[in-house]
């Protein structure tokens, strides 16, 4: 783990204190420092308006279903250049956000305290001389439709009526994401992107983006992720959606006047996180160490099913601080776009090969040794179609032991394979 | 580095001679004093034969060859030197391969298309015919499965550019007959214990293998002290050659 640690007041050492038993101590960018894009405000816009609501891909019946009220919750970092040539497009994951970078001078110790204690999700990739470079780039990156963070999502009240819509929301798709984004753009004048980034869920999105609209798109950079989930993780987000389902709260999605299903959510988070790790990694950070100050009663004294090993105290904290953060239809949502998602099914009749003769960016793909969730080996699928396809790819697999997380966790090799691919020229007349 | 010394002593010029010609070297060739003279300088100075040709003298051959719009994956790419070139003075769409992770990420800030791969592996997903060269610089005897490198190659490119260190050139022979070491040479920098190169071959091999594999031969070029010269059986190349490029295919016949 990077060694981060930072504070702005005491509100946030507070806090800090006790999320101690997840990853060491944190050093963050302070807003003052030199690189960071400082306190940041999210933005809001409505894309739809009387008699031109928002068309989602699925059908029902066969029927087109739409939302009649769509509100994207956006942030941007840095200058759009006269030209409107400086855009990148960056696409969270499936738990993140638009608040990418800085520290959101919106947050109170009510309206989402938990950006008081910390910057955006990818803060070390963004600011003066990052590899999202403020003093070049327009950075910009929209809440995913169904989420939670101020984008409309099941949580949001449902005009027909009155009320929260809970799993009355309408399924949405990665495409739709992509539908979203590109209206938001064209509300904001940009035609294209200089790049569009993202890892995980959110690169399944970058490359949706290249396929969907490869005029578009100049550079898209995939990391750690793969063109459709894999059985394994099909099987995951069953099971984390069944605890979510099965909670005693859920209450059919209608909790929002209620307690939400939290036990179910912050187990789904629990195990989630398992898969964002790696073995040999758990066994580095962990191993069988016990938690400090508890005692094991392996030795006879009694049973206790509370915490005593390390990693059951990590995982309980990464369980219940996400339930703070984190509404459980979202996360149903969500996780079945991402289960959806397969890129070869929608542009090419099944053939990746067929799917991705329509890409015309330069294309960056990254996996990381020991992610199993998508594993260097669903990236090569990436590879081995541009390849079939003569078109030109730039790969690389970075060693390492932080599981899926690595994406998120290895900042400087991330950082330094992201500033070349966005600074160079790129050959082949491509750019 | 440990460098294999030969135990110093006074060799005649006849001693020399002598040697050169169980080596297989003919007295009619006209380099022949030239080569003593060096062998007895090596001889009497340790084996530290240095290779004075330019680290890429592959390339400007390479460059020569390849036109504008043509197309060329380089296996083994390391920092990208040929293929920036080739892309940027001269049209080509390239690719690049590498194993390392900082070579592959200087392809990529010099805007090269480049893929971290194990070479062994990289080819098999590409389609048959798709690049007009390939290249393989040096690399051929840290290949795990040569062979099957070679002949992936061949299926993806119509021409390929193979080039390698002779091993039977007489400095390395030298070393191994008076030292009874592995030889550690300008061209072999390694001890046995630490070198890649584990499929190391002759350019006599090399030919063996293109004959009786029905390879096409399109042009050859070998690295003799300073100058660089095209293949010729008379000359003592497989001796006095420190490196060698070959032009290869698998031809229209083989191929359906």
């Amino acid at each position: 783990m990077e060694d981060l640690t930072f504070s702005t007041n005491a509100s946030h050492s507070q806090k800090a204190g006790s999320a101690s038993v997840s990853s060491g101590s944190h050093r963050y960018k302070s807003p003052d420092s030199m690189e960071s894009v400082g306190f940041t405000r999210p933005k809001k816009m409505v894309l739809t308006d009387e008699g031109h609501p928002f068309e989602l891909e699925l059908r029902k019946n066969g029927q087109p279903v739409y939302l009649r009220h769509l509100e994207v919750e956006y942030e941007t970092y840095g200058e759009l250049s006269p030209e409107k040539d400086n855009v990148i497009l960056v696409t969270h994951a499936l738990s993140g956000d638009a608040h990418v970078a800085g520290w959101d001078a919106s947050a109170t110790e009510t309206y989402r305290p938990w950006r008081l204690r910390s910057p955006g999700w990818w803060d070390e990739m963004v600011g003066p001389g990052q590899p999202f470079d403020t003093n070049r780039f327009f950075i910009i990156c929209a809440n995913v439709l169904g989420s939670c963070y101020g984008t409309t999502g099941p949580g949001s009240i449902n005009p027909e009526t009155g009320k929260p819509y809970g799993l009355r929301f309408p399924q949405v798709t990665v495409g739709d994401w992509v539908h979203m984004e590109a209206a938001l753009l064209d509300r904001l004048g940009i035609q294209q992107l200089y790049a569009v980034c993202g890892g995980s869920l959110g690169g399944q999105q970058a490359l949706e983006w290249a396929l969907c609209y490869p005029d578009r798109v100049r550079k898209c950079l995939i990391l750690a992720s793969g063109p459709r989930l894999s059985a394994q993780g099909l099987g995951f987000n069953a099971v984390e959606r069944h605890s979510i389902l099965h909670d005693s709260n859920f209450n059919g999605g209608d909790y929002y006047d209620k307690t939400p299903p939290v036990n179910g959510l912050a187990t789904a988070r629990m195990l989630a996180h398992i898969t964002y790790l790696s073995g040999q990694g758990m066994d580095k950070k962990f191993g069988r160490r016990l938690q400090e100050g508890t005692a094991s009663r392996s030795n006879g004294d009694g049973r206790s099913f509370d915490i005593e090993f390390a990693v059951e105290s990590y995982l309980s904290h990464q369980g219940s601080s996400f339930v703070e953060r984190f509404d459980a239809n979202s996360y149903l949502y969500i996780t079945r776009a991402m289960d959806y998602y397969d890129a070869a099914g929608k542009w090419g009749d099944g053939d990746l090969v067929k799917a991705f003769s329509r890409i015309k960016s330069n294309m960056l793909v990254a996996s990381f040794s020991s992610d199993w969730l998508y594993s260097p080996e669903e990236s090569k699928q990436f590879v081995t179609a541009l390849m079939r396809n003569g078109i030109p790819v730039t790969s690389v697999m970075l060693e390492s032991n932080y599981g899926h997380d690595a994406f998120l966790v290895e900042t400087n090799r991330v950082a330094r394979i992201l500033r070349a691919f966005l600074l160079s020229a790129g050959s082949n007349g491509t750019n | 580095m440990d460098k294999t010394k030969v135990p110093q002593r006074d060799f005649g010029t006849s001693e020399i001679e002598i040697l050169l010609r169980k080596l297989g070297i003919e007295a009619v060739d006209s380099d022949f004093m030239a080569l003593q003279q060096e062998v007895l300088h090596a001889l009497r100075h340790g084996t530290d034969h240095e290779f004075t040709m330019q680290k890429h003298w592959e390339d400007p051959i390479i460059r020569d060859i390849v036109l504008p719009g043509q197309s060329v994956v380089d296996l083994g790419c390391g920092d990208g030197e040929l293929l920036v070139r080739l892309a940027f003075e001269r049209g080509v769409k390239v690719q690049g391969i590498d194993h390392s992770e900082d070579a592959v990420v200087r392809c990529m800030e010099r805007g090269i298309p480049v893929c971290h791969e194990d070479l062994d592996k990289a080819l098999l997903d590409f389609p048959d015919n798709c690049f007009d060269y390939a290249v393989l610089e040096k690399t051929l005897q840290t290949l795990q499965n040569p062979l099957e490198v070679l002949e992936s190659m061949m299926r993806v490119a119509r021409y390929c550019f193979v080039s390698f260190p002779n091993f039977a050139h007489w400095s390395i022979r030298m070393a191994l007959s008076y030292s009874g070491r592995m030889p550690i040479t300008g061209t072999l920098p390694y001890n046995w214990y630490d070198t890649p190169n584990i499929h190391l071959c002759s350019i006599t091999d090399f030919l063996k293998w293109i004959e009786t594999d029905g390879v096409q031969l399109h042009d050859s070029w070998v690295v003799v002290a300073d100058k660089i010269l095209p293949y010729d059986p008379k000359q003592n190349h497989n001796i006095k050659g420190e490196q060698a490029m070959f032009l290869i295919s698998r031809g229209q016949g083989k191929r359906s």
